[in-house]
């Protein structure tokens, strides 16, 4: 047998065994603009975790004399319509706000996950039966669904974010699904079929991975929606209840001063804008580090 | 001594919404051990089909498959995977068939994992030995596919097929994405490993010239159907049925001296699907009569060389 | 490496020491480094070569539909006709391009519009290289080019899907011959294609050449293909070409040792063999090509000389050129 020469000389792997979770981190941290969306993230998540501590004033605390105050020294993002501090509030609000978001997000990728990839792998029947009980929950319009799981499970974080996460579990289980097909006919899925992989294993280890970037993608956008749909729902009195801040409701709130004090529309609409701009460098750094492909 | 492999009257259709699509229709051979089973054709003619029903990727609609004399047609549990381990598969395309997020050795050792027979050290050692085997620098360990040129790649899958130390492979069309130089590499590292551990092949391909350069016999597949089977020699030296004929004289030469008398085909395969029962190169055959629109059947010319061609005394 | 004769013309095709390169992630990619070849009306030359070789770049830099970002025609000269296409403007361009030359695609699954019938695909082609006070009705000239290329004319209104492989590239073919170019660049033909199918096709477009004394560059890794359809060769090496001659003095006495090589690769049709002789190695990394001849780490008569500088083209016969200063050693040594 003649001899393979190593002509382009793949790059080396000095490296001993270094896990996967560590080659993505190594990736993701060479990524600068990924480490400034974690780090602002971070900041974000600290902020609003210690504002009890850190906020000027109490976030209730009405001041009516003091109302529409513009940003100075001793209010630093001025004061809402009822001469409430906007910074004080912004601050409590990013615990609502980064919280749900967050979570509801993640809830529903992974039951969209779980859902479209059984829906994509297994195709036929099994395919026909998920995909038409999602068209059902589809077909009612997202925003009376949430209010209907609202009204029933009545007002609180936790079934706030159930109520946020029911409605785009369609969504995202069709994306899965659909990249689960075109993933499924190559051929490495019927190599691991003839080496006696189990479909959990096919499933789990050899086509989701390559499923996710997209969902990654859009999970982060999906963030931002659903910051700005549960100030829907506290609008109409089943998110989070007044006087309790949160920054989507902040934004509707204002929107009626909008000409007069642009400043109660600003502040809470940068906090949304900033979350979700560091949310989609982090998003995107991620599936760029999780491609093996992309390495340099 | 029995043989490896043998078929009978194997059958896969697959539905359509036009009807029956006929991929591999009543194929009949077998294979002993250590030799190699050419199976030649055009796309669509079934003959990758067929690789797959036989390793069961694939359901067989009617017919048997026997492994070492023991029927698996209908095998499925523990029995099934038992008998998986025994037969593998190469791959056509070297960039789809392996998993772009897994690392060489980890794609390697796959199938020593999922098997559960072995300990961690013993899948560390045997991976070691099948990339030395197959010639993968023992540095790519830990590289990715995509910094793999095709050759190399193809060199992980036949790794991953022998893991197990399969009896049979299935190579389907295992150099056809290759270029000329790394393509006789690739050939000749099957043919050492048949030698060494003799194996036994079903090469799917569809250059003559691969083929008859590794094959023991040769099968000539038309539309699911086997149409002519005999001898590699034989089928290049004295081929009885008119679309292996064609088939060969299709083949640009080398040899700008002796230009190859080609007929021309006319027309293109008819479809597979709901096919008429007689012969079904009838449609482009120069010497078609009425008689071929009776179903065909195969006859054995003279010992070990087949052919379903009910014309071939007029043709020859 | 044509020479260049002052008592006759220019060569009808006269490439001149073209170089290409990729910029891609501050790589360098050298695609092709000072090729130089010529072709005659009527006449078909072969490029032959490894993926990646180069010969689909070539092709583009003729047409000049390289991608915009990152390739880089950074010298030489193209002349067809006695005109520099590589110093045309743009607009000037356009009306060569599928008019005076027009190119073949390997792939004919991806080449036609899914959602235009075939004829109207051809007749567009046609109408778009119409010159003023033309009389030519763009679908007759469809139909025609349908027909001429053996597909019934009643198809016309037919899409892509309805047709298969062969069909296709014979659709393919209609519109680059629809406005009978002077120049054919046919990619890898027949390479997506069966082999009775791709029979059918090197005899139509074998027809079609010599009816319409057509030049052509044909661009394949198929060494039989070659055989049948062209009359000279090059043989091109990571963007370099090796050899160069009449089909009959590359097939019958090849020189360079890469294309000893590439036959010997080659199972053989009438022996008996039971190992082939496959070429050590990989093709180099176009980024980083070795010093001198770029195919020395996988030649078996390499010496140190080879390693050294860039190789001269060296004359062994009449119209033969071979890129290797050990042709003598080689020569002797293969008897």
């Amino acid at each position: 047998m003649p001899e393979t020469k190593t002509a382009p000389a793949p790059q080396q792997h000095k490296a001993k065994k270094k896990s996967e979770f560590m080659r993505v981190m190594r990736q993701l941290s060479k990524n600068k603009l990924a480490m400034i969306g974690i780090a602002v993230l971070i900041i974000e998540i600290l902020l609003a975790a210690l504002a009890p501590w850190i906020a000027p004033y109490e976030y209730d605390k009405m001041d009516i004399p003091n109302a529409f105050a513009t940003p100075s020294a001793e209010h630093l993002f001025g004061t809402d319509d009822m001469g409430r501090d906007i910074f004080s509030r912004v601050l409590y609000g990013g615990r609502y706000s980064i919280s749900t978001g967050i979570l509801a997000v993640l809830i529903s990728t992974v039951l969209g996950i779980c859902v479209g990839s059984v829906a994509g792998y297994f195709g036929g029947q099994v395919d026909n039966i998920i995909m038409r009980l999602l068209d059902i929950i589809q077909a009612i319009p997202g925003m009376l669904l949430m209010i209907v799981i609202a009204s029933v499970l009545g007002p609180g974080f936790i079934n706030t974010v159930i109520a946020l996460s029911v409605g785009s579990i369609p969504a995202s289980a069709r994306m899965l699904r659909a990249q689960m097909l075109k993933e499924r006919e190559n051929e490495y899925i019927e190599a691991s079929q003839s080496i006696n992989c189990s479909k959990f294993r096919i499933i789990f280890s050899h086509l989701l991975p390559n499923c996710m970037s997209p969902m990654i993608v859009s999970s982060t956008m999906g963030v931002a929606q659903t910051i700005t749909t549960a100030a829907g729902l506290s609008f109409i009195g089943l998110g989070v209840q007044p006087p309790t801040p949160e920054w989507g409701a902040m934004l509707s709130a204002a929107r009626q001063f909008m000409r007069q004090a642009p400043h109660l529309i600003i502040f809470p609409g940068l906090a949304i804008a900033l979350t979700v701009l560091v949310l989609n460098f982090v998003g995107d750094g991620l599936r760029d580090a999780l491609d093996p492909k992309l390495k340099n | 001594m029995e043989p490896v492999i043998r078929v009978e009257n194997l059958k896969k259709y697959f539905a359509t919404p036009g009807g029956a699509l006929h991929a591999v229709d009543d194929v009949t051979f077998s294979i002993e051990a250590g030799k190699t089973l050419g199976v030649v054709g055009e796309s669509g003619c079934g003959k990758s089909t067929l690789g797959r029903t036989i390793i069961h990727l694939h359901e067989s609609t009617d017919g048997k498959i026997f492994l070492e004399g023991k029927d698996i047609t209908k095998l499925k549990g523990r029995e099934l995977r038992a008998a998986r381990e025994k037969m593998q598969i190469i791959f056509q395309d070297p960039y789809s068939s392996i998993d772009p997020r897994k690392t060489i050795s980890s794609t390697v050792m796959e199938p020593l994992k999922v098997s559960g027979r072995y300990n961690r050290r013993e899948i560390a050692e045997k991976t070691a030995e099948l990339m030395g085997l197959v010639g993968i620098d023992e540095r790519l360990r830990l590289a990715y596919p995509h910094e793999l040129d095709g050759g190399r790649r193809q060199r992980v899958g036949i790794a991953r097929a022998l893991a197990l130390d399969p009896k049979f492979i299935v190579c389907d069309e295992p150099v056809s994405a290759l270029d000329v130089s790394i393509q006789a590499q690739v050939l000749n590292l099957l043919k050492k490993l048949q030698q060494d551990k003799g194996l036994t092949y079903m090469f799917v391909t569809h250059d003559m010239s691969v083929v008859r350069h590794i094959s023991d016999d040769i099968c000539v597949m038309y539309l699911g159907q086997v149409v002519e089977k005999c001898p590699s020699k034989e089928l290049f030296a004295m081929p009885l049925h008119p679309y292996t004929k064609a088939l060969l004289s299709a083949i640009p030469s080398t040899d700008i001296d002796n230009p190859t008398k080609r007929e021309i085909l006319k027309g293109e395969l008819t479809s597979p699907i709901n096919p008429k029962p007689g012969c079904r190169f009838a449609a482009r055959c120069p010497f078609a009569t009425e008689a071929c629109e009776q179903p065909q059947v195969q006859e054995e010319v003279s010992p070990g060389h087949f052919v379903r061609c009910c014309r071939i005394r007029e043709v020859n | 490496m044509a020479e260049k004769n002052p008592n006759t013309d220019r060569p009808f095709l006269d490439i001149k020491d073209l170089v290409v390169e990729y910029v891609s992630d501050g790589e360098t990619v050298h695609a092709v480094n000072g090729v130089s070849l010529h072709l005659e009306r009527g006449k078909t030359l072969g490029l032959v070569g490894e993926t990646g070789a180069g010969k689909t770049t070539i092709a583009k830099s003729i047409l000049r539909i390289l991608p915009d970002v990152g390739a880089k025609i950074c010298g030489g000269e193209v002349h067809l006709d006695g005109e520099n296409l590589l110093e045309l403007p743009e607009v000037e361009m356009r009306k060569i391009r599928g008019n005076k030359i027009s190119m073949i695609f390997q792939d004919p699954m991806t080449a036609l519009n899914p959602v235009q019938t075939v004829g109207d695909q051809i007749a567009e082609v046609v109408r778009l290289h119409l010159e003023h006070g033309d009389r030519t009705d763009p679908v007759e000239r469809a139909k025609e080019m349908l027909e001429i290329v053996g597909i019934p004319a009643e198809r016309f209104s037919e899409y892509p899907h309805q047709f298969s492989g062969g069909m296709k590239q014979r659709v393919v073919i209609a519109i680059a011959l629809a406005c009978n170019p002077d120049l054919l660049l046919a990619d890898e033909p027949t390479t997506a294609l069966d082999v009775t199918i791709q029979a059918q096709v090197l005899d139509l477009i074998a027809d079609l050449r010599n009816k319409y004394n057509t030049a052509m560059l044909l661009i394949t890794h198929d060494m039989g293909v070659v055989a049948q359809v062209c009359d000279d060769v090059a043989v091109i090496y990571a963007g370099n070409i090796v050899e160069y001659g009449t089909k009959r003095q590359v097939f019958k006495h090849p020189t360079h040792p890469y294309t000893i090589g590439l036959f010997g690769a080659i199972p053989d049709m009438n022996e008996d063999e039971e190992w082939l002789h496959p070429i050590d190695g990989l093709p180099p990394d176009p980024t980083n090509l070795p010093q001198g001849c770029a195919f020395s780490p996988r030649c078996p008569y390499a010496t140190d000389e080879c390693r050294k500088e860039a190789i001269k083209v060296y004359r062994t016969a009449d119209g033969h050129d071979c890129r290797c200063c050990r042709i003598e050693a080689i020569a002797k040594k293969e008897g």
